[in-house]
C-alpha cells in the first residue's frame, strides 16, 4: 500500500489533538449528564451531540458547508432559534398563578439581581464590558434568553455561557436549598400564606399577554422579540381557538427547535474557543449568578414580610427566577419540610412564572442599557 | 478597571431600576386587569319577590319545564332508553369527551392540591408546631 494512503487512511488518527480529546471527553460528560443524571436532557444530550461532532478529527460538521454550521447560521447567528423556543414556552405556560397573585410581579424583579451582580463580578474578573453582561445574563435563569442576550453581545462566548446555563438550570434542586435555608429563619419558613383562587374570565386570560407586549414593547422595545414570541405562544393557548397551533407551537416545533439548538450551540464549542482559562471564570460565575439571584429574591421577599406585619413567607422569593416550574417545587418543599402541612405551591409558581417576565425584561433592558444592536 | 467597574455599578443601579419600574407597571396593569375582570363577574342582584331558590310565592320561572310523557311508553322501552343513556354517558366519560366535563379543565385544582389548600385555609394550628 502506498504511503499517501495510509496517511489518507489514519487521517483521523493523526489529526487528534489533546484539544480536541479533551472536548470529546467533555462531550460525553455532557451526554452522561443528560442521559444518566437526567441533567436537562433535551438540551444537554444535543449539545453534547454537537460537542462530540464537531471535535471529531477531521469533522467536516462544523465547516462551512457542514451541517452543524448550517444550523448555527440558519437559527442561532440571526436569533431565530431562541425566539421560537419562547413561543413554545409561551404555549405551556399557565400565567394564572401569577393574574391570581400580581404583587409576585415584584419578587420575580428582585429575582433578577444576579443579572447585574454577576456582571460586576465579571467586570471584576476582567472581562470586556459586553462580555460581563453576556455572562451576567446567565443569572437570568433562562436558556433562550441567556442564548439570545449573549449572541448579541458576546457571540464568541455562546458556548460555555449556554453550557453552564442549562447545566446549572438542572441544578436548581440543589443550588437553592441551603441558600433558602441560611437566609430564613425557623419562624419565617413557617408562614402560612392563605391562598384564594380566583375565576379569571377567558378576556382576562387573553389581555394579558396583549397588554404585557404592548407595555414592554413601548418601553423597552429591546424586550420586544423575548416578550413577544413569550406572549404570542400564550396567546395562543389562551385564545383557545387555535389548538392545533398551540399544540404544535408547545409540542413539534419546539421539540425540532430545541434539537436544532442544541446541536448548533454544541457545535460551537471547538477546543481553541472553549479551552480557554475563561470558561472556568464562566463556571464559577454561573453557579453565582444562581446563587445572587436566590439570595436577592429571598432578601427582598424578607422586606415584603416586614411590611406585611409577617404575612409573607420569604421562602417565596427564591421562586423569582425563571427556571420554572423547578424553582416553585424547590421553594414548596423546603416549606413543607419545616410544616407538612404549609402549602406554599401556588404563591412560588406565582412568583415563578413573574420570575419568567421578568427574565425576559431585564434581558432588553440590559440589551437596550448597553445599546445592542 | 475602576472607571469600568463605576459603570458597571451605574448600569447596576439603572439595570435594576428599570426592571422593577416595569414591573410594577405590571403590576399594575395585572391588578386593573383583574378587578375589572371581578367586578364584572359580580352576580346581578335578584328581582324583588323571587326567592333565592326560585320557589316563592311570587316565583315564575322563565320556561314551563316540558313533562316528557313516560307513562305513554311501555316500562321495557323506559327501560333500554335508561339503559342506553347509561352506556351512552359511559362511553363519553370514557373518552372523555368535552361534554361531560363539569367544569373546565385547569379550573378545578386536583383532589391532592384542595385538600393541601383546604388545610392552608385553616386557622386551627397543630398543638407545639410554633413553639
Amino acid at each position: 500500500m502506498e504511503h499517501a494512503t495510509v496517511d489518507r487512511l489514519l487521517a483521523g488518527v493523526t489529526a487528534l489533538s489533546p484539544g480536541g480529546l479533551f472536548m470529546l471527553l467533555v462531550g460525553c460528560l455532557l451526554i452522561y449528564l443528560a442521559v444518566w443524571r437526567e441533567f436537562e436532557p433535551l438540551l444537554l444530550l444535543p449539545i453534547g451531540a454537537g460537542c462530540l461532532l464537531v471535535n471529531l478529527p477531521l469533522s467536516p460538521m462544523g465547516e462551512k458547508e457542514g451541517m452543524l454550521r448550517i444550523l448555527y447560521e440558519m437559527g442561532v447567528g440571526n436569533e431565530l432559534f431562541p425566539l421560537l423556543i419562547f413561543i413554545g414556552i409561551g404555549a405551556m405556560t399557565d400565567f394564572g398563578p401569577l393574574l391570581e397573585n400580581p404583587r409576585m410581579v415584584l419578587v420575580g424583579a428582585a429575582g433578577q439581581f444576579g443579572i447585574f451582580g454577576t456582571l460586576l463580578l465579571a467586570l471584576a474578573l476582567g472581562f470586556e464590558l459586553n462580555e460581563a453582561a453576556s455572562i451576567g445574563i446567565i443569572g437570568a435563569i433562562d436558556g433562550p434568553t441567556s442564548i439570545y442576550v449573549s449572541n448579541l453581545l458576546a457571540p464568541h462566548l455562546l458556548g460555555p455561557i449556554t453550557v453552564v446555563a442549562y447545566s446549572y438550570m438542572a441544578l436548581v434542586p440543589l443550588i437553592q436549598p441551603p441558600i433558602l435555608r441560611a437566609l430564613t429563619t425557623r419562624k419565617e419558613r413557617l408562614v402560612r400564606m392563605p391562598y384564594s383562587q380566583r375565576t379569571l374570565s377567558k378576556r382576562t386570560r387573553v389581555a394579558f399577554p396583549i397588554a404585557v407586549t404592548v407595555v414592554v414593547g413601548i418601553l423597552v422595545p429591546m424586550a420586544t422579540p423575548l416578550v413577544g414570541t413569550l406572549m404570542l405562544g400564550n396567546l395562543m393557548r389562551e385564545s383557545g381557538v387555535v389548538e392545533r397551533l398551540t399544540g404544535v407551537a408547545s409540542g413539534a416545533l419546539a421539540n425540532v427547535v430545541t434539537l436544532f439548538l442544541g446541536l448548533a450551540v454544541g457545535s460551537t464549542m471547538q477546543a481553541d474557543a472553549f479551552l480557554r482559562i475563561a470558561t472556568l471564570k464562566i463556571l464559577g460565575l454561573g453557579i453565582l449568578a444562581f446563587a445572587l439571584d436566590t439570595a436577592a429574591g429571598v432578601l427582598f421577599a424578607k422586606f415584603l414580610n416586614v411590611i406585611s406585619g409577617g404575612h409573607f413567607n420569604p421562602l417565596i422569593g427564591g421562586a423569582g427566577i425563571s427556571a420554572f416550574p423547578m424553582a416553585a417545587r424547590v421553594v414548596n418543599k423546603v416549606g413543607l419540610e419545616e410544616d407538612f402541612e404549609n402549602f406554599l405551591l401556588m404563591h412560588a409558581m406565582g412568583a415563578n412564572t413573574a420570575g419568567q417576565i421578568a427574565s425576559v425584561v431585564a434581558g432588553g433592558v440590559l440589551l437596550a442599557l448597553l445599546g445592542a444592536q | 478597571m475602576g472607571e469600568l467597574l463605576l459603570f458597571g455599578l451605574r448600569l447596576t443601579v439603572y439595570g435594576m431600576g428599570l426592571v422593577f419600574l416595569l414591573l410594577a407597571l405590571l403590576w399594575g396593569l395585572v391588578t386593573l386587569l383583574v378587578r375589572t375582570d371581578a367586578r364584572e363577574q359580580e352576580p346581578e342582584p335578584e328581582p324583588p319577590g323571587r326567592s333565592p331558590h326560585g320557589t316563592g310565592a311570587g316565583f315564575t320561572p322563565a320556561l314551563e319545564p316540558v313533562v316528557a310523557g313516560a307513562d305513554e311508553l311501555p316500562p321495557e322501552m323506559l327501560a333500554a332508553v335508561a339503559i342506553a343513556m347509561r352506556a351512552h354517558i359511559r362511553a363519553r366519560r370514557r373518552q372523555a369527551a368535552p361534554a361531560m366535563r363539569a367544569h373546565q379543565p385547569g379550573s378545578l385544582p386536583s383532589r391532592w392540591v384542595g385538600a393541601g389548600r383546604t388545610r392552608q385555609n385553616r386557622t386551627f394550628t397543630p398543638r407545639g408546631r410554633f413553639s
